[in-house]
């Protein structure tokens, strides 16, 4: 059994549904410490010897340390990723929309360019970037392992009073269509293919107990870490750089 | 009574288009000739409705029966044969879109079509579709800022379309796909192509929305067939995505507008077939969600009542609007042909 050192009420609403592989401690050492998005805690908790560490909502560049850092991004969860990239051949070309209130944009923008990255098959140039005082559109082109290049369209848009809003869309002989609205309780991934349109079930883990799971695989060896894509997603939109961005 | 249509053109938009379409409007028009550029298809299609056929377009204009010409050629013949049929003593023309392909044909044929009285219809069916009238009509009442239209466009091959509306006689060529490494004079000529031949379809309602474009900032021809476009008009955002794809997924057709309070999608049918209405959906800023009830009819036919109505001496042509949606096509077209040149560091 794990011990997960959090203050968060969603955490602990987490860790009472992993009751067999987690308990709630207080030492950091050989733990899963969940922290919100700061750099000295993060630091913090990887010099108490965190076996790893959650960050949940991430919004600003993060601190290299030893332990494996898992990130709990809102509109970017790592299942409906898995569900999103499954089979999934070389789009020809991605279109991506969101839109936000402005204390969420950004992370709904980095968000957003995390699901054009995904859906495209790899990292993202950017190509031209145009703007209006209440959003920014860009081109982007991916280049995919296989050297295949995916020319990628994003459009996001500040609305005040709006709940976070993406919609992200491959484009190929089969498409697959992502849409997160906060707004309406949407996190779904659908696939259209020539046989018709296919929805997976509803994910209905919350995305904390998720993320802990993801944590103790990744203290197992099991999964990745989160970091490199995360920086790829920060530094594009920070290149996107806008008033209307925040 | 039924007036006699003579249509110009004899491809599948004919085939699978106007001629199931015209077979819903029986009681006021009636096909009595179709001619081709020599293919030999117009004898076809004319055998099967009991029509004359002809080769070229003077025996179709000689014809007294012919009341209203259809011109269903490529986009490039549409102004010359517009002309031609207005010399020819005709008074009511559908054409299909692009209404021409470079400003000066736009104001010569239109010029044309002023001074004589002509009735025309240019067969922009997505503008014609009952759903868009309501989707503008919401944002019309709303009175708000748009932030963003995208418009995605991801096309199977239309056969099977086809399929459902008509029998094809003879087999189809095999479509013809540009190569994915090209000269970039060549793809930005192909873009250019493609947004008066394809994006056309829903440029007219892009004009309801953002009745200026101030700049095309980039545009690059997507590999099979396609583009990207991305643009700006006063404090709005468009983008358009396009695909036309060699096997796979249904067509769809998508009009995505973002307003500062509201999000509107109208998800336009398939080409050619007779479904009824787009779907237009709102969702609201505080996530409320509204789906308009489609209306049974769909663009293609409600453009043909447009012209019925017109020559029942209902309604105006308004030769303004058209030649401002025709202006506002060709010169997203040749502001998107000079990005992708631009975007390759060649010289317009």
């Amino acid at each position: 059994m794990t011990v997960v050192v959090t203050d968060r009420a969603d955490y602990r609403i987490a860790v009472a549904e992993l009751p067999r592989s987690t308990r709630l401690g207080d030492s950091a050492a050989g733990a899963v410490v969940v922290v919100t998005a700061d750099r000295g805690a993060i630091l913090a908790a990887a010099q108490g010897g965190a076996a790893a560490i959650v960050v949940a909502d991430p919004n600003r560049a993060l601190p290299e340390v030893g332990a494996p850092v898992v990130l709990d991004r809102a509109l970017l969860r790592p299942d409906l990723v898995a569900e999103a990239t499954s089979g999934a051949g070389v789009p020809a070309l991605v279109q991506v929309e969101a839109s936000a209130a402005r204390a969420e944009l950004a992370a709904t923008l980095r968000d957003a360019l995390g699901w054009a990255r995904v859906l495209a098959g790899g990292p993202l140039r950017l190509d031209t970037r145009l703007a209006v005082p209440d959003g920014v559109s860009a081109v982007f082109e991916a280049t995919t392992p296989s050297g295949d290049r995916v020319p990628i369209v994003l459009t996001v848009t500040h609305r005040t009073g709006s709940s976070p809003w993406i919609r992200a869309l491959a484009i190929g002989p089969d498409r697959c269509e992502v849409t997160l609205d906060v707004a309406r309780g949407l996190a779904r991934v659908e696939r259209a293919t020539e046989g018709g349109r296919t929805r997976p079930a509803p994910r209905w883990e919350s995305r904390e107990r998720l993320a802990l799971r993801r944590a103790l695989a990744a203290i197992g060896g099991v999964a990745g870490d989160d970091r490199a894509d995360w920086a790829r997603d920060d530094a594009l939109a920070t290149a996107l750089a806008h008033p209307a961005l925040g | 009574m039924a007036r006699g249509v003579g249509i110009v053109g004899a491809g599948p938009g004919v085939a699978a288009l106007h001629l199931p379409t015209l077979a819903r409007l029986a009681e006021r028009f009636r096909v009595v000739h179709v001619a081709d550029a020599g293919s030999g298809r117009a004898a076809d299609l004319a055998e099967l409705i009991g029509a004359r056929a002809s080769t070229g377009v003077d025996d179709l204009l000689a014809d007294p029966g012919v009341d209203v010409v259809a011109i269903c050629s490529p986009p490039a013949e549409h102004a010359g044969q517009i002309l031609a049929s207005i010399a020819a003593g005709k008074r009511a023309i559908f054409c299909e879109k692009p209404l021409a392909v470079t400003a000066a044909e736009v104001a010569e044929v239109l010029d044309a079509c002023r001074a004589t009285g002509t009735r025309l219809v240019v067969g922009t069916n997505h503008l014609f579709d009952p759903a868009w009238g309501r989707a503008k009509h919401h944002l019309d009442a709303a009175n708000v800022e748009i932030r963003s239209v995208a418009i995605t466009v991801a096309l199977p091959p239309n056969d099977r379309y086809h399929a459902v509306v008509s029998e094809r006689g003879g087999t189809a060529p095999a479509p013809r796909r540009p190569p994915a490494e090209m000269d970039a004079r060549i793809a930005a000529s192909i873009v250019r192509q493609l947004v008066v031949g394809l994006g056309i379809h829903d440029l007219p309602a892009l004009r309801d929305l953002v009745p200026h474009l101030d700049a095309v900032d980039v545009a690059r021809f997507v590999p099979p067939l396609g583009y990207v476009i991305a643009a700006r008009g006063g404090e709005t955002l468009v983008t358009l995505a396009v695909a036309m794809l060699p096997a796979g997924a249904e067509a769809l057709w998508r009009v995505s507008i973002v307003t500062e309070t509201d999000r509107l999608d109208v998800d336009f049918p398939p080409a050619f077939v007779h479904a009824g209405s787009a779907r237009a959906r709102v969702t609201t800023v505080d996530g409320r969600f509204t789906e308009y009830q489609p209306d049974a009819v769909d663009g293609y036919v409600a453009e043909w009542r447009a012209l019925a109505d017109l020559l029942d001496g209902i309604g105006v042509v308004e030769f303004d609007s058209l030649e401002d949606d025709a202006r506002y096509a060709i010169g997203l077209a040749d502001a998107a042909e000079a990005a992708v040149l631009r975007g390759a560091g060649v010289e317009a």
